[in-house]
């Protein structure tokens, strides 16, 4: 199945015209960013020889994301099933955006399936899109970009996971014993 | 709606031998069927990197196994609980192979590229040219960009996504690969 076809599916539902993002300042970049940070919390260290995927959607006021997971990944060769996520997305849910995370093996760089991918959902209004670098660092990029080094070059850093967290989970657990 | 069909299919795809194992973990979920659909994905995923990398896959069912205990956020440990108890169930010897889960055997011969702007990479099979999205195995780990094999494996039954992979076929899972010479041979006339 095809991910831009269920979020198409999705955007038809809510009843809304889409505008293009550039068009409206009302949308809750901020928030979709703090939501952003706290999944890359959670599944940001679990990255390691895989990545995940989720779509941002926000549905009764909150903001939420349908996530999905790759396989067993090695030196960066990884592929995950967006369409997993997008059918996760329930029904009359506005869709915000899109984040996955490179594995800490994997490349520091959009890879010309990211920018395809986020392209064509980018006339859904106020679509973001983020991933993280092997480092833990999370960055936005314009999800219009039609080439790789464009969407390079628009990337912004909105913040930083700990790569080491469930190590660090373990060893406070352990001391607490 | 296309995403209600799928949810039917996650399950229906399971072969017999896995349902009862997957149907126990996701029952641990409640009864929301969109938790079920997730879960069997998830356990599906699992099961078929552990028919993929056999012992090597351990170290991953024991990764997912540690988050699904411990994680607390209720849709991480659904993930990674059904990716652990899918891998746990066929590393245990549960009678299925991937043509089980809809893959379909296949043997060519190709040679392996890079793709643009990608860490991915794919193998072009003649006749006729055709490309298939490399994916992870023990066996693709081994295979040099550039190279020509006569390669056994499996297809995916589904085709990655368009948008993102609009020139591939399909994903081409190799489990043999043997150095071939015949990637050059010019198609008969």
């Amino acid at each position: 199945m095809n991910a831009a076809y269920h979020i198409a599916t999705a955007a038809t539902l809510l009843g809304g015209l889409t505008l293009p993002a550039a068009a409206t300042d009302d949308c809750p970049r901020e928030e979709v960013a703090e939501h952003v940070r706290q999944q890359y919390d959670l599944y940001g260290p679990l990255s390691d020889g895989r990545e995940y995927f989720g779509f941002i959607y926000r549905l009764d006021g909150a903001i939420r994301s349908a996530v999905t997971r790759s396989g067993r990944c090695t030196r960066g060769n990884c592929l995950t099933d967006t369409a997993g996520a997008a059918a996760l997305i329930p029904r009359g849910a506005k869709i915000l955006g899109e984040w996955h995370s490179h594995p800490h093996d994997g490349s520091a760089a959009l890879s010309a399936e990211d920018v395809r991918g986020a392209k064509n959902n980018a006339h859904i209004r106020c679509y973001s899109a983020y991933y993280s670098k092997p480092d833990g660092e999370i960055l936005s990029w314009e999800p219009g970009s039609t080439s790789v080094p464009v969407a390079m070059a628009s990337r912004v850093s909105i913040g930083h996971f700990e790569l080491q967290a469930e190590k660090n989970l373990m060893a406070d657990t352990d001391r607490d014993r | 709606m296309a995403g209600l069909q799928g949810c039917v299919t996650d399950r229906e795809r399971l072969p017999h031998s896995l349902r009862a194992a997957a149907e126990t973990g996701a029952a641990r979920f409640g009864n929301d069927a969109a938790a079920h659909r997730q879960y069997f994905d998830n356990f599906r995923r699992g099961a078929i990197d552990a028919l993929i990398w056999a012992g090597e896959a351990e170290a991953s069912r024991e990764a997912s196994a540690a988050a699904c205990e411990r994680g607390a956020d209720r849709q991480l440990r659904l993930i990674e609980c059904a990716y652990a108890d899918g891998a746990d169930v066929v590393l245990k010897g549960a009678a299925v192979t991937l043509a089980d889960l809809d893959y379909r055997p296949a043997t060519g011969v190709g040679r392996i590229a890079a793709r643009t702007d990608s860490p991915l990479r794919h193998v072009v099979m003649t006749p006729p040219p055709r490309r298939w999205l490399l994916a992870a195995s023990p066996v693709a780990d081994r295979l040099e960009t550039g190279a020509c094999y006569r390669l056994t494996g499996y297809l995916a039954p589904q085709a990655p996504d368009p948008v993102r992979f609009p020139d591939v076929s399909g994903e081409f899972i190799a489990l043999e690969a043997v150095e071939a010479t015949a990637c050059d041979v010019p198609a008969g006339r």
